[in-house]
């Protein structure tokens, strides 16, 4: 399900995820300061230069590669500030766009998804000061990720069964059986935990 | 029951996730909808205001720290400079919403209380964060962003249909399951 | 807490009455196992499941109570996770995490083990089975018999006294069953098993057969058997 974008390896695989989340969330949240779109723009080039440190060019090429998602919003906001004739703003908004998803990817694209999950599932744990049970951010956490392949397969094994007696193929048709199977997963999965023992602690 | 709570909990923040997956078709007006907001209607419709929105909080947070949840395979923190920054940030505040006025409309007729609940937490309440991200991330005036996020409206509102199928189809196969009414 | 063949593990179902709404779906059923093999078998909707819930804990009753080694197992459940584990029929409904090491390791936690002692027993585990690189692996990259053995060995490691199994076998191929099957037959615990497939307790202590909520016979797997086949033939030839 979750495999992971980049086969390179990079200086930053071996850094921490803890680490990794961390500093980019806040190097991120800085981006939202900047109203300068010089900075801005150094930041952009920065970004790209600590792409090709990490993992030469290939990587810089990768990290520009997964920049295609943020094209449409990009001419959006080119189109718009030509528009209104205020260039600034634009060149502003548009790196700052850029340099997050840059930020973002360089995370994603240096860490192991499994990892993440896993330094979730620790970091959740702290919840537990905001009175919520860990023990039940942890189950649901995992059940989350679990589900996911789970719930994929049966919407495409629903959609089969439905072209199979039907020429019509559409979404909104297996949505009630799709919903009401997450129900009853829900009756069954519930009953299994408790089975083992169930959930410790506080209620959340 | 805790272990009830947390297992509807993570299955509706999969089916939010899910939702994304299925193929987004384009509308006459050629934006592209997912269904991943009906995802969010149903969170409140179905599991109600708390458990509701913290499913749907579950599935923004995981997105937003980097799992490919939103549709098109998107996650990460760089989603936050983005168009729909406003939206995902909403949704849990829409799926409580949702459901809080699902269980203040208990007595009112199942189909007009999940229309009535999805149209004001789905789309009035979502579009308030929605807009301020557009007028952050694209300095867009107001009008401005009323414009631009008007193009999703003809898909929300079929969403708010499906949102009520589905919910009073599952009110009639398993009325127990729709937390909201009971 | 090791399982000695010579104390038999006692279960004792008193009075048990069950009702969904107002129907009623077990009715005064009192019961007393002490073999180490038996197994349960009945037509669709006659309550075997229900009944096995019941010997799990799981499902509250109307009347009456379950007692296993003198345990109430709806009421202490810290108890009863020691005492008895189930495997239901889809394994889908009951892994709940993603990797099969988180799985394994999860009954343990629930014993209140460490997370570095659960893990070197799961790892012993594994290895016992050969299946050390499992560990690591993603539940959805199993098979569906892959998925009901890491289910079989996630509450073989909780070490429970009676294990119960509801039709764990529906939709697997004969050698993954004849696998399995060889797992379960090396087991020291006592094993209440429902299954449509009456070969499944030939080497069984004990057969019994509910309808309706009601035991219909009770005994050696033979006589039971050939009773519920005459009778379902009668049947059959009644109603069509
Ligand atoms: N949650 C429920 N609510 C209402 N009725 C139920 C529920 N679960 C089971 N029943 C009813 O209880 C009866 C016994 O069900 P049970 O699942 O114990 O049968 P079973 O012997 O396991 O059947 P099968 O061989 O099909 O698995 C059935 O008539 C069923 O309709
Ligand atoms: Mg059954």
């Amino acid at each position: 399900m979750f495999t992971n974008v980049s086969s390179y390896s990079t200086k930053l695989d071996g850094v921490s995820v803890q680490k990794k989340i961390v500093l980019s969330c806040f190097t991120a949240a800085i981006l939202f300061f900047i109203k300068n779109p010089l900075v801005m723009f150094f930041i952009f080039l920065v970004l790209l230069l600590i792409y090709f440190l990490a993992g030469g060019l290939k990587f810089l090429r990768l990290g520009l590669y997964h920049l295609k998602i943020t094209i449409p919003f990009v001419i959006i906001l080119a189109v718009w500030h030509l528009y209104l004739g205020n260039l600034d703003k634009g060149v502003t908004l548009i790196f700052r766009l850029i340099s997050a998803f840059l930020i973002a990817n360089l995370f994603l694209l240096t860490s192991k998804i499994h990892d993440i999950i896993l330094a979730i599932q620790k970091y959740s744990f702290y919840l537990k000061i905001f009175r919520i049970n860990p023990h039940a951010v942890s189950i649901t956490l995992g059940l989350f990720i679990r589900s996911i392949p789970i719930l994929n397969q049966r919407a495409k094994d629903l959609m089969l069964a439905q072209s199979a007696r039907s020429t019509k193929r559409s979404f909104w048709r297996i949505s009630v059986p799709l919903a009401l199977s997450i129900l009853d997963d829900a009756d069954h999965v519930s009953e299994a935990l408790r089975a083992r023992g169930g959930i410790k602690g506080r209620e959340n | 029951m805790i272990e009830k709570t947390s297992v509807l909990v993570a299955l509706f923040a999969a089916l939010i996730a899910v939702l994304g997956l299925v193929p987004a078709f384009p509308l006459a007006s050629g934006v592209p909808i997912t269904a991943q907001s009906l995802g969010i209607m149903l969170c409140g419709t179905i599991l109600g205001s708390r458990k509701g929105g913290l499913a749907a909080l579950l599935f923004v947070l995981l997105t937003l720290v980097g799992l490919p949840l939103l549709a098109g395979g998107r996650g990460g923190i760089g989603l936050l400079a983005g168009a729909s920054a406003g939206f995902i940030v909403g949704f849990p505040i829409a799926a409580y919403i949702t459901g809080w006025l699902m269980e203040k409309t208990k007595s009112v007729d199942i189909l007009i209380s999940v229309a009535l609940s999805s149209i004001m937490g789905g789309i009035v309440i979502l579009y308030i964060p929605g807009l301020i991200g557009m007028m952050i991330n694209a300095g867009m005036s107001l009008n401005a962003a009323i414009v631009a996020v008007s193009v999703y409206l003809p898909g929300d509102i079929l969403k708010v249909i499906l949102a009520t199928i589905v919910t009073s189809a599952i009110f009639k196969a398993r009325p127990n399951s729709v937390l909201t009414r009971t | 807490m090791e399982i000695s063949p010579d104390k038999p593990t006692e279960i004792e179902i008193c009075s048990a009455s069950v009702f969904y709404g107002k129907e009623r779906i077990l009715e005064n059923l009192s019961l007393s196992i002490k073999e180490q093999r038996v197994g349960f078998i009945g037509r669709n909707g006659s309550g075997k499941t229900t009944l096995l819930r019941i010997l799990a804990g799981l499902q509250e009753l109307n009347n009456g109570k379950v007692l296993i080694d003198g345990t109430e197992v709806a009421k202490k459940r810290n108890e009863a996770i020691k005492k008895v584990g189930i495997i239901f029929q889809n394994p889908d409904h009951q892994i709940i995490f993603p990797t099969v090491g988180e799985e394994l390791r999860f009954g343990l936690s629930q014993l209140g083990l460490s997370k570095n002692e659960a893990d070197l027993k799961v790892i012993a585990c594994l290895k016992q089975y050969d299946k050390v690189d499992w560990f690591e692996r993603s539940i959805s990259t199993l098979s569906q018999g892959q998925k009901h053995l890491v289910c079989l060995l996630s509450v073989l490691l909780m070490k429970p006294r009676v294990l119960l199994l509801d039709e764990p076998f529906t939709g697997i191929d004969i050698p993954t069953q004849l696998k399995l099957e060889h797992y379960l037959s090396s087991l020291k615990q006592t094993i209440i098993h429902v299954s449509h497939v009456p070969e499944t307790f030939e080497n069984y202590q004990r057969l019994i057969w509910m309808d309706e909520g009601i035991i219909q016979a009770d005994g050696t797997p033979k006589t039971v058997i050939e009773k519920y086949r005459t009778t379902m033939k009668n049947y059959d030839e009644k109603t069509i």
